[in-house]
């Protein structure tokens, strides 16, 4: 059973507070710390802070492999030393849920997209995942490089918007928009599908693959995914909120009110 | 009885629990639960996010899909090794899928390798790259393209080929070229700056500045040996696809069409070469100094005659040849290694060719 114990709490822009028992630790990504009580001593250690059996390079590597899935090169290292319990809250860094996973669960292993990971217990490694098949990787929509999260006990991991979690059975499989996935098990294949159409790709919005996931495992998925919001905004942005129709019909209103100025003056 | 571990997947236990699993005659038995699976209704399949995993899946009597997911490579090996025969067929998916991924990934890795190592030998052999572009221009190729070089520069101010001094320039020129694939053109120029040089396709052309200079026959044989090893060397058609090539380099990677054209300019009008192309004439020329039996010690005093010149306003024939100082050692140096006792100086009547109409 894992040492903390932990609450997520607000409804669409997330943190989590973590309850840390006397001498429990929880290791959080840079920056991510809301809060936290008086008697935690945090230290800065080089990756996830897990060792390696080439010494000091060797971790000095897998910092840098870490570093390659979106994380920072070093992370805080949050550790109760007082005699009661204290709390310690991470919060995402965008628009996000907070899904914790416990990876006993999992098999103690986890593959997430670049920069899920948001805060874990002592022990847990984040590496690097390659992605093997070249039409996965420059399709799939999650590019070659995923997280694979390993060890025992909870983590924590971000997404935008809603988070949906689905456990597929054997031979199950399920069509996911490309940049939608956040997680999967290990067991689950991924791979891409061809949407078939020209029509679709060209104006139904979609992109001209799917990613295809098949059972067994769980999967999670996200709403809303930073690049979809990304491109919204930047629409909303660049015209103003206001479209060619707009703009159009207030020329209408003009020319509608010369008219009837004209008709008004130039009785026939 | 020997047995794999796996995760038995089932519609009431989608997320795995552990089993112990083994064959037994045409069935595979999985024995926490206590299930036997016809092996004729198994199909066995690769998945898993890494390619790594090695599924065998069925369907339970009701329909629901089942499967086994192996736990380790040794139990993969295991199945591999004691499936049932009719099964054994299956087993290559297995081989199949770990072939096609290592085939993809060593061939992208080896164009990648043939793409650096094409690249790495081109740097590499550099000078025989461009040795073997120019040996495909022919002698009369090159010849035609210095004449209409030529003829380009005379419209601006005709050459000099007659009188005592062209004479003078022609017959020690002819000297040093015995034997010569080029038919060289010997002309003079008037020009106040002390200069010579070659045109592709033997064309060489004197200052006038120059031959009022040198005091005796010795250092203009010294100065013309200098110029025909820039023909006989080809110096400037391989200066030119140098300077070509990586125009080219520039084009493709700036998109700007004006830039090779800028330094073709350049490299017509100037006909700068490198050091070591200077280098190697110097060598050569003073080779072909002593093949033809002239004494090769007006090179020496030539070049000294230029270190003398004037600092602040240092001639063309000066800036285009740095470290003056430098050559004059060299060339002392391969004099003393290889005495010529057969050398004579040139004899001529200097004063009358410097006394020539062309020259004033």
């Amino acid at each position: 059973m894992s040492k903390i114990s932990y609450q997520i709490e607000g409804s669409d822009l997330q943190y989590v507070e973590v309850v840390l028992p006397p001498n429990a630790t929880v290791f959080g990504e840079q920056g991510a710390m809301m809060y936290m009580d008086d008697n935690i001593n945090v230290t800065t250690v080089l990756g996830d802070g897990s060792p390696s059996s080439f010494g000091a390079i060797g971790r000095f590597f897998k910092a840098v492999k870490r570093s390659l899935t979106g994380e920072s090169l070093f992370s805080s290292r949050y550790r109760n030393t007082s005699a009661s319990p204290q709390r310690v809250a991470f919060a995402s860094s965008s628009i996000s849920k907070i899904v914790a996973i416990d990876l006993s669960e999992l098999g103690g292993d986890l593959i997430c997209q670049k920069g899920a990971y948001l805060a874990g217990e002592e022990g847990i490694e984040t590496k690097l995942a390659f992605q093997k098949r070249l039409r996965v990787g420059f399709f799939g929509g999650e590019g070659f490089i995923m997280q694979r999260i390993t060890g025992k006990g909870i983590v924590f991991i971000n997404a935008s918007g809603a988070l949906a979690e689905m456990t597929l059975a054997p031979q199950q499989s399920l069509q996911v928009d490309s940049g939608c996935l956040v997680a999967l098990s290990t067991a689950v294949s991924y791979e891409i599908k061809y949407a078939g159409k020209i029509k679709t790709a060209l104006f139904g919005g979609e992109g001209l693959f799917y990613a295809s996931l098949k059972g067994p495992g769980k999967i999670w998925l996200q709403s809303l995914p930073e690049r979809r919001l990304g491109a919204e905004l930047m629409k909303a942005s660049l015209t103003g909120g206001k479209g060619f129709g707009g703009k159009l019909y207030f020329l209408l209103i003009i020319a509608a009110v010369i008219y009837s100025f004209y008709v008004e003056f130039n009785p026939a | 009885m020997q047995t794999f571990s796996a995760t038995y997947y089932s519609p009431g236990q989608p997320l795995g629990s552990l089993a112990e699993a083994y064959f037994l005659g045409s069935k595979l038995v999985i024995a926490p639960v206590d299930i036997s699976v016809n092996v004729a209704d198994i199909t066995m399949s690769v998945g898993g996010f890494e390619h790594d995993a090695f599924f065998l899946a069925w369907q339970d009597e009701f329909g629901g899909e089942c499967a086994l997911k192996l736990a380790t490579k040794t139990d993969i090996a295991f199945v591999l090794a004691h499936a049932p025969p009719s099964l054994q067929k299956q087993c290559r998916v297995w081989h199949q899928r770990k072939r096609r991924i290592h085939l993809v990934w060593s061939s992208l890795a080896a164009i990648t390798g043939v793409c650096v190592l094409s690249v790495v030998l081109l740097w590499w052999h550099y000078d025989q790259v461009v040795c073997w572009l120019v040996s495909h221009i022919t002698v009369a190729q090159e010849e035609q393209f210095g004449k209409s070089v030529l003829a380009q520069m005379e419209t601006d101010e005709p050459l000099i080929s007659k009188g005592p001094a062209f004479e003078a320039v022609q017959s020690i020129g002819k000297r040093l070229t015995k034997n010569s694939a080029y038919h060289y053109q010997w002309l003079i120029k008037k020009e106040k700056t002390v200069n010579a040089f070659a045109l592709p396709g033997g064309v060489i052309i004197v200052h006038s500045a120059l031959l009022t200079k040198i005091d005796k026959p010795d250092e203009l044989a010294a100065v013309l040996a200098h110029e025909v090893q820039h023909v006989e060397q080809r110096h400037a058609l391989k200066s030119m696809v140098d300077n070509l090539g990586w125009a080219t380099v520039l084009m493709v990677f700036l998109g700007d069409v004006s830039t090779p054209m800028a330094m073709i300019t350049h490299e017509l009008g100037g006909m700068f070469f490198s050091r070591d192309k200077e280098d190697e004439a110097d060598r050569l020329g003073l080779q072909a100094l002593i093949n033809a039996n002239i004494a090769p010690g007006g090179m020496v005093t030539f070049l000294q005659k230029l270190e003398k010149e004037p600092g602040a306003n240092p001639p063309e024939w000066i800036s285009s040849h740095p470290d003056t100082a430098g050559r004059i050692k060299t060339i002392q140096d391969l004099i003393s290694a290889q005495a010529c006792k057969t050398c004579q100086p040139l004899v001529y009547d200097w004063a009358k060719v410097q006394r020539d109409k062309v020259l004033l």
